[in-house]
């Protein structure tokens, strides 16, 4: 047998402790989007030490992808980012926007299903909510760019501290799940979008 | 089961919060056992008994150690729970599934707060990776359960497209979020409320339709 992933209540602290921050709602409208063609194409990417490579496609060309909700409407300002390994293969995908939020460009991501993507079953499925994640996008001039993640410990301890008003919940183990509008979000990056510690310290790097 | 489970799941509500909870859950000695519809089998058997918490009490142990031998506040209350919980466990497709389901008794009606325990592969040829869960929220789902008599149990999910319909046109009022554009819908309401909800709504057939109940019949 191989383990594919553990959750049970024994072990949902994994999933709770990650330290990127994940939020209910997307931090974009359509009006704030923004599309780059130059950002297709295959990418270089290292984070940490890590080496990879992520493709990056316009969502409106990707036929084998599950579309939530509406997403089809704006598909064409989309992309699809696929993350892979040294061996090639795709470990994870994302249905991704750019959006200008102030001063400043930020990818919101998805998780996104292929089509022939080994299906899990669907009640058990159904108890997954998928999250936004998003990422500061600062662009060089010979076109690289270096994603920083939004961390979920520096909104967490503003909370905890009663330093901010934002939507979330807790559970009984004090766990924070961010339900914050998409306006809510806006402002929080508004505010927050040049402080250092809002963002995880390791940055990843797209280069051709 | 196949065929009705699909149909129940693409309109089953999700909460964040569980219904129940370590000092309202209530255990049935009648949940035990193998159960089937349509030829899929369900194993149920009492947390304590199955083999996911037998893979975990050593780091359970460790824990304890940690905090001097002593359980901590969390591990006091997640013991209650699991004393009193039952590990549903069932394979499909070379995937074999976990769910806790825990059980609470409203207004003299049976609920079960269902949330996942683990899920596995069965086919060896299939890579680590292949299921990803990342940037996953757990969430729970809940069945009013009804037992017709010892060897068949009756599984009601609350119809997420009925309540979805109600909260919209602001007949019901239950905390939620809702997001169009990538089709979210979560209730976000407290332990409370939702035990408050129930206890309102729990008879309301409406919330009940045949497309989201499963019977469920004893093997053994």
């Amino acid at each position: 047998m191989k383990k594919i992933t553990l959750a049970m209540a024994f072990a949902l602290l994994l999933i709770f402790l990650s330290s990127c921050l994940t939020t209910l709602h997307p931090i974009f409208t359509e009006k704030d989007l923004v599309y780059d063609p130059k950002l297709i194409g295959i990418w270089k990417t290292g984070s940490n030490g890590n080496k990879s490579r992520a493709v990056i496609t316009n969502l409106s060309t990707e036929s084998s992808i599950d579309l939530p909700g509406n997403i089809a409407s704006i598909k064409q300002k989309g992309y699809l980012i696929s993350y892979q390994g040294e061996n090639g293969t795709t470990s994870e995908r994302y249905i991704a926007f750019l959006a200008r939020i102030g001063k400043h460009l930020y990818f919101d991501y998805y998780p996104a299903d292929k089509k022939e993507d080994r299906k899990i079953d669907d009640f058990f499925g159904t108890h997954f909510v998928k999250m936004h994640t998003s990422y500061r996008v600062e662009i060089s001039a010979d076109g690289s760019f270096e994603l920083s993640q939004l961390d979920q410990g520096y909104i967490t301890t503003l909370i905890n501290e009663k330093k901010i008003r934002i939507s979330h919940e807790k559970d009984a183990d004090d766990n924070i799940t961010i339900t914050a509008s998409t306006k809510e979000l806006q402002q929080y990056l508004l505010k927050y979008g040049d402080e250092p510690s809002a963002y995880e310290s390791d940055k990843t790097t797209f280069k051709k | 089961m196949s065929v009705l489970i699909l149909v129940t799941a693409s309109s089953c509500v999700t909460s964040l919060q569980p219904l129940v909870t370590y000092n309202t859950a209530i255990a049935d000695n009648r949940l035990e056992g193998a159960w089937e519809q349509d030829g899929q089998e369900y194993i149920v058997k009492k947390v304590f008994n199955s083999e996911i918490y037998a893979k975990h009490k050593e780091e359970l142990e460790k824990s304890r150690e940690k905090n001097n031998g002593q359980l901590s506040e969390k591990d006091k209350r997640d013991s209650v729970l699991y004393s009193k919980s039952y590990i549903i466990k069932y394979s499909k497709d070379d995937i074999q599934y976990m769910l806790l389901g825990s059980m609470i008794k409203l207004a003299g009606r049976l609920f079960m707060n269902f949330t996942p325990a683990d899920i596995t592969s069965t086919d060896t040829s299939v890579g680590e990776d292949e299921i990803n869960l990342k940037d996953r929220l757990f969430t729970h789902t809940i069945a009013r359960i009804q037992f017709t008599n010892n060897n068949v149990m009756k599984l009601d999910f609350i119809d997420g497209g009925y309540l979805y319909d109600q909260i919209k046109a602001g007949r019901m009022k239950i905390k939620n979020e809702t997001d169009e554009l990538y089709d979210t819908f979560l209730i976000t309401a407290s332990t409370t409320e939702l035990r408050n909800f129930l206890e309102k709504y729990g008879n309301d057939s409406r919330f009940f339709n045949k497309e989201n109940s499963v019977t469920l019949s004893r093997k053994t």
